[in-house]
């Protein structure tokens, strides 16, 4: 039975309601989203590898249980996308990038195998900017779906890109230093990171051991609570996954009595930008709702070259061997060839006192939250620029995501900066358009406190219509 | 001892000390990520694998970024006893 096309945008309670009771099949929204990425995907760049053959019988098994009464969640028969750092067995995972084009693992990574015993459909693997940095991969650069010549930013362009063009319902990306914020912003869909240790990074590419989270874009934060209930827990395999219970069942939409700071300098560039008119709504809305906000100024400290440092330090070490090979003149990124070699220059004792700066960072941000329940701020003040700048990265708007502060365009680093090397928790939801493309609004919160960001992201979605636009692919 | 002598020893001794101390800070220069000595270093056993224009490009990115990110942070002030956040598995839930 073919489907309307409006359940390409629909979210997964919704979807999961109409599978479990047999209004819709897994089968039928599979062949829905194999036929939109038919018609789309040559423009948008958003695949490496479409599982066609598995979708359709991971589907059929999904549909085969719900008929024999055995549901296993709200995640059964829903259709998902991998950003191709995730391995996945026998499937290949390139890693954005040519030199590693014909990669096939022996394994899943854990977070594919959760999402598997879930029931989720694994529609294929999407697009990461090369060796999870940028958008560009082997492929060429992704596009947004809201007007194809601008980029989906990066390094998650691939789960950003499909996700908001309704080629799959979510995606698992990974954040670095803006790889899921950034393209959740440009993309317009919801990003969350989760804080460092909540999920297993077991079979995902290792970019920075102590910088990397794995987290969904989707669309809308109970979506995230959703996903990462499924996907979060200890891991025998990683030791970095903590035993960190996550029994998600819904999110309260009531922010009354919140105390939220927001951080006044991330808002400044707006003006600029053209966009202060929708934060200042969206700040009034979060007043409306009982929210009680203040401004908020960040203690100074050097976050963007504690960043950095680390960055470039622990990617040259994971792939030591690429660099001193002489493989750099085959990547497809050309900001990895200088940044990661200026890793192998850095000493110990300079990445150590980036370490030690960074406890004292890590220990302010976490005081931070002793005052307010969230922090607000802009996820992009800018929509995503043409495509080829990729990304908030070095130099501001738009070259190659992974580089703290979120998404493409004008973009403030330090927020993003401290959040990425103190390992709390974030997501982006959308709070409106400038030009016809979306911008994103940003909630943060101490370790662990996924609940209170999805909370207030959840409460500002009820209230607002946002998520009810749909892309068009306009050229 | 006679003033001269006393003059002539601590002309010794700290001359003879200078010299290594002069050395030490050259060794010390040249090893500062983005001096032109620290950078061939690092560039000799990379340039016969990678081309001239790759070689340029990271030259120019670890004189322009590297350098200036290690010094502020060499400048920002540490506790001697603060530790390394390496332990980052480990929060408080």
């Amino acid at each position: 039975m073919a489907l309307d096309e409006k359940y390409a945008f629909a979210g997964i309670r919704e979807l999961s309601g109409e599978i479990r009771n047999r209004r819709i099949r897994s089968a039928d929204l599979v062949e829905l989203f194999l036929s939109r990425i038919e018609r789309y995907d040559s423009k948008l760049l958003s695949f490496i590898t479409v599982t066609a053959d598995l979708a359709r019988q991971q589907a059929k098994e999904a549909d085969a249980e719900i008929s024999a009464g055995k549901y296993r969640g709200l995640l059964h028969g829903i259709p998902w996308g991998a950003k191709d750092i995730y391995d996945t067995k026998g499937i290949r995972s390139t890693w954005g990038s040519p030199i590693y084009k014909d990669r096939i693992p022996a394994y899943d990574a854990t977070a594919v195998v959760r999402l598997r015993e879930a029931g989720a459909v694994l529609m294929g693997k999407l697009a990461t900017g090369e060796f999870a940095g940028g958008a560009r991969d082997l492929v060429g650069d992704v596009r947004n779906p809201w007007k194809l010549d601008r980029t989906s930013s990066g390094s998650s362009a691939g789960p950003g890109a499909a996700t908001a063009g309704g080629l799959v319902t979510f995606a698992l990306g990974s954040d670095t230093g803006g790889s899921i914020m950034g393209p959740a912003g440009a993309n317009g869909v919801v990003g969350l990171v989760p804080t460092y240790g909540r999920v297993s990074r077991y079979g995902v590419m290792s970019l920075c051991w102590s910088l990397d989270k794995c987290g969904p874009l989707c669309r809308s934060a109970d979506d995230a609570g959703i996903i990462l209930n499924a996907i979060a827990g200890p891991d025998p395999n990683d030791f970095t996954a903590r035993r960190a219970p996550f029994p998600y069942t819904g999110v309260k939409s009531a922010i009354k009595g919140m105390k939220i700071g927001a951080v006044r300098a991330e808002f400044i560039p707006a003006e600029a930008a053209g966009t202060k008119p929708l934060f200042d709504a969206a700040l009034k809305q979060l007043i409306d709702l009982g929210a009680h906000i203040e401004d908020v100024d960040l203690k100074e400290f050097p976050y963007r070259e504690v960043y950095e440092v680390t960055n470039y330090v622990e990617a040259a070490s994971g792939f030591e061997d690429l660099i001193r090979g002489g493989h750099i003149e085959e990547f497809a990124n050309p900001d990895r060839r200088a940044t990661w070699f200026s890793g192998l220059t850095i000493s110990a004792v300079d990445y150590l006192r980036a370490q030690r700066i960074r406890t004292e960072i890590i220990q302010y941000a976490k005081s931070i939250f002793d005052k307010y329940d969230v922090l607000v701020a802009p996820n992009n003040v800018a929509p995503a620029g043409p495509v080829g700048e990729g990304g908030a990265g070095r130099g501001g708007a738009g070259r190659g995501g992974d580089a703290a502060g979120g998404a493409a365009g004008a973009t403030p680093r330090y927020l993003g900066n401290m959040c990425s090397i103190s390992g709390v928790t974030y997501v982006s939801t959308r709070c409106g358009f400038h030009d016809g493309m979306p911008i994103g609004l940003k909630f943060v919160t101490r370790p662990f406190g996924e609940f209170t960001v999805l909370r207030a992201a959840h409460a500002y979605e009820e209230a607002t219509a946002w998520k009810t636009q749909t892309p068009q692919f306009r050229a | 001892m006679k003033a001269s002598r006393r003059k002539f020893s601590r002309a010794l001794i700290f001359g003879a000390a200078a010299a290594p101390i002069a050395r030490h800070a050259a060794a010390q220069e040249a090893i500062d990520p983005g001096s032109p000595e620290f950078v061939e270093l690092h560039m000799r056993t990379l340039e016969a694998k990678i081309s001239e224009t790759r070689a340029r490009e990271i030259r120019e990115f670890l004189q322009r970024n590297t350098t200036r990110e290690i010094r502020v942070l060499r400048a920002w002030p540490v506790r001697r006893d603060l530790p390394p956040a390496l332990e980052l598995g480990v929060f408080d839930d």
